[in-house]
């Protein structure tokens, strides 16, 4: 499960596809589940460089998820982005607190999560 | 008692000194000079005029026993009698002069605490009345508040089930834009999103709006009587093709004999769609029933499944908004979660309820009541189509005012088992707490002993637009309470109106028992009747007009603004032998009643159902709930 890039956990499925499907595009190589329990049994199986984490899932929030892996060493510099669909001042609040590196509001357009995909690895490998 | 006793030492002692100084030597004893504090303390435990008066009398009879006692000639000088009987005056007059002082002070002191008590009492009223005030402000506060938070929480979640949909067509449209390359496989299957996903905010669009009608009670509602086997045929074979698909057996019940149902067909579909849709959605493998049994007036729809049950705490929370049950499974179709809120209301909207029952593992069970049509109902409707709707009267509770605790309970229960709200009051001002508050769409009410309030009540009734209904309730024997009267008669008097109530019961002949407390109302009443030809026989109370019941059979009975117990024991007395029990009953009222009080009463006809249950007075309620007020 090694030389995993980009991990995305959303509970619905359409937008997991989506993303994945712009970024194994690229040639990263992604991991996905739709719930928060798969989700954090996943990321600590394949140490991803990048996580997605819809704040809205089922067993697990992406909050939870978030403040979790910030409390460990192994992801203590994995950039980590929340998904959110309401954008609200509260959500921003709750994912900075809980540790997230950035956040994208829904509906949101895969150019531009593509983009900050390749600025972040580019730093991250450079 | 003890102050008595004091007065009496000095009573005593006053008198007895006296004719003691008087045998002592007249002025030269120094025991006089005790009268001038004793008159003093005399006068204070005293203060009548009539007793001043007898120690002036004393005064007067001192020198009068001193003369009728100078037959023996004594030594003393009239100078001295003089000047000792003016001493004993003047000594009189002061001490009723300060004795009148300390009095009035008193009298001034006494009034201050008494004014000081009646003003303490006046603040701690308005204290009281301030409390209420600020009850209902922090009530009233409470509920914006609440409904603000429900309205964010509302937007929020709206705004979060179209933003999801609404993610996927955005993120295929664009890569199908960006992407000249992608295989045709792979562009069909986004496409496909985009389409199922537009799908399902258009759907959702239409849920919310209906929803939202519902809720504000916009929505149009097409109410005619409707079979009920078709609203199950039809449903069971809208769903049937989703059930069969993924293998699950849908059985209908057999659906013969059921009564007719009043309401909308579509929307009665879409609620029953609603429930299998569900039942579908969260079964696996097994069985789902749809049927239905007619039940008090309504007809109790169920659909039960197989499924994996409703956790006890989920089966309220279910029926609000965007409330979904945790989905274990993968790939199970995701809901908006408005349907169940949205046949919640239409169920209330078409005057029934709606309600789970379930086991966890084996399966639920949901019902939903929807009135029976009858001619009653029919006309109403014919007369009610072309107001505008309210629903806000609908959703509002019903206010149930009695003195009587079973009697109120009772019918409390009746209109909860039917799907309504109640609220109880034992008194017309704990009513005109509640009403200040809650905002009752009807009042049910008996009369109460406390007049005042009740105008009170049937005033705030007026202003508010709430209909009142007004009703007299009996408990005969261990049975429900039963309405006992046919007819109210309320002042002023009108002869026309007394006349043809009497007629409309057939009161033909013979002599009628008018019972009431009140002298004057009883002459004006036996006048009227009188003129009208019939004999009426005056009665104080109840006891004595109970006995007559024994022996004659009167014509009609008018019972006045008796106490509650003498109430029930001339109803008791009527009801118990067959021989009375069709004697029409009016009750007389205090108060005069406007449009906004609708009595309840027995009909002409002597029905059996209605002597024995609240069905009649239920079906008024309802009747009366939906009616708008002009």
């Amino acid at each position: 499960m090694l030389g995993i890039d980009i991990f995305i956990a959303d509970d619905e499925p359409h937008i997991v596809r989506a993303l994945s499907f712009v970024f194994e595009r690229e040639g990263y190589v992604v991991e996905t589940a739709t719930d928060g329990d798969t989700a954090l049994r996943k990321i600590n199986e394949s140490k991803p460089k990048i996580i997605f984490l819809d704040l809205i899932m089922p067993k697990r929030t992406g909050d939870e998820i978030c403040r979790i892996l910030r409390s460990d060493d192994r992801f203590r510099d994995t950039h980590i982005v929340i998904l959110t669909c309401k954008g609200q001042e509260l959500d921003r609040e709750q994912s900075i607190s809980s540790g997230a590196d950035s956040f994208i509001t829904k509906p949101f357009s895969p150019k531009e999560v593509l983009s900050l995909v390749r600025q972040i690895l580019g730093n991250s490998t450079a | 008692m003890k102050k008595e006793l004091q007065t009496g030492i000095l009573f005593f002692a006053i008198f007895s000194l006296l004719p003691l100084s008087f045998f002592t030597g007249g002025t030269t004893s120094p025991v006089r000079f005790l009268f001038f504090p004793l008159i003093t303390f005399f006068s204070l435990y005293f203060p009548s005029r009539l007793l001043h008066g007898a120690g002036l009398a004393f005064t007067i009879l001192f020198p009068l026993l001193y003369v009728s006692g100078s037959s023996e000639p004594r030594t003393v000088p009239i100078f001295s009698v003089l000047a000792e009987v003016s001493a004993f005056f003047f000594c009189t007059l002061v001490a009723g002069f300060i004795s009148r002082r300390i009095h009035q002070e008193r009298f001034r002191y006494e009034n201050a605490i008494a004014t000081f008590h009646s003003l303490s009492d006046a603040l701690n009223h308005k204290n009281m009345n301030l409390q209420t005030a600020l009850d209902a402000l922090s009530e009233a506060h409470k509920k914006l508040q609440d409904f603000d938070k429900t309205k964010t929480e509302f937007l929020s979640n709206v705004s979060h089930e179209i933003r999801t949909p609404l993610s996927s067509i955005r993120s295929y449209s664009e890569i199908l834009l960006n992407y000249d390359d992608i295989e045709p496989e792979t562009q069909r299957e986004f496409l496909q999103t985009i389409n199922t996903e537009s799908e399902r905010m258009t759907r959702f669009a239409t849920e919310v709006l209906d929803l939202i009608r519902i809720e504000s009670g916009k929505q149009e509602i097409a109410f005619s009587p409707i079979c009920s086997s078709d609203l199950l045929t039809e449903s069971g074979r809208i769903v049937r093709p989703m059930a069969m698909e993924k293998g699950l057996e849908l059985i209908l019940e057999e659906t013969t004999g059921l009564p007719d149902v009043r309401g909308d067909k579509n929307q009665l579909i879409q609620v029953l769609v609603n429930l299998l849709n569900n039942a579908v959605k969260f079964t696996r493998i097994g069985t789902i029933r749809l049927g239905a049994s007619p039940r008090d007036g309504f007809v109790e729809f169920f659909v039960s499944d197989t499924g994996e049950g409703i956790f006890p705490e989920e089966r309220e929370e279910i029926f609000q908004p965007f409330t979904r049950i945790a989905e274990h499974g993968k790939n199970r179709p995701k809901g908006s979660g408005l349907g169940l809120s949205i046949s919640r209301g239409i169920v209330e909207f078409h005057g029934g309820r709606i309600w789970v029952d379930s086991e966890l593992g084996k399966g639920s069970t949901f019902y939903f009541t929807i009135p029976i049509v009858s001619k009653r109902t029919e006309v109403f409707e014919q007369f009610d189509m072309d107001r505008e709707g309210d629903a806000n009267v609908t959703y509002r509770p019903i206010l149930v005012l009695s003195s009587d605790t079973v009697s109120r309970r009772c019918l409390r229960k009746k209109l909860e088992d039917v799907g309504y709200h109640t609220l109880g009051a034992d008194t017309p001002s704990r009513a005109m707490e509640i009403v200040s508050t809650m905002r009752p769409g009807l009042i049910v009410t008996e009369i109460s002993e406390d007049e005042e309030s009740f105008e009170d009540l049937v005033r705030w009734a007026r202003d508010a637009g709430t209909r009142v209904l007004l009703t007299t309730l009996h408990i005969h024997g261990g049975d429900e309470p039963t309405l006992a009267v046919h007819g109210y008669v309320s002042k002023p008097f009108d002869k026309y109106e007394i006349q043809s109530l009497l007629e409309k019961y057939h009161v033909q002949g013979g002599s009628i028992l008018l019972i009431s407390p009140d002298r004057d109302e009883s002459r004006t009443l036996q006048v009227i009747l009188g003129a009208a030809g019939f004999d009426a026989i005056l009665f104080h109370e109840g006891p004595p007009a109970v006995r007559a019941f024994e022996t004659s059979t009167p014509g009609a009975v008018f019972v006045g603004s008796l106490r509650k117990e003498q109430l029930e024991e001339i109803f008791t007395a009527v009801k118990s032998s067959s021989r009375t029990a069709g004697v029409p009953v009016f009750q007389v009222l205090g108060t005069t009643l406007n449009r906004f009080v609708v009595p309840v009463t027995l009909s002409p006809v002597f029905r059996k159902a209605e002597s024995k249950s609240l069905y009649r007075l239920v079906g008024e309620i309802e009747k009366e709930y939906t009616k708008r007020i002009e």
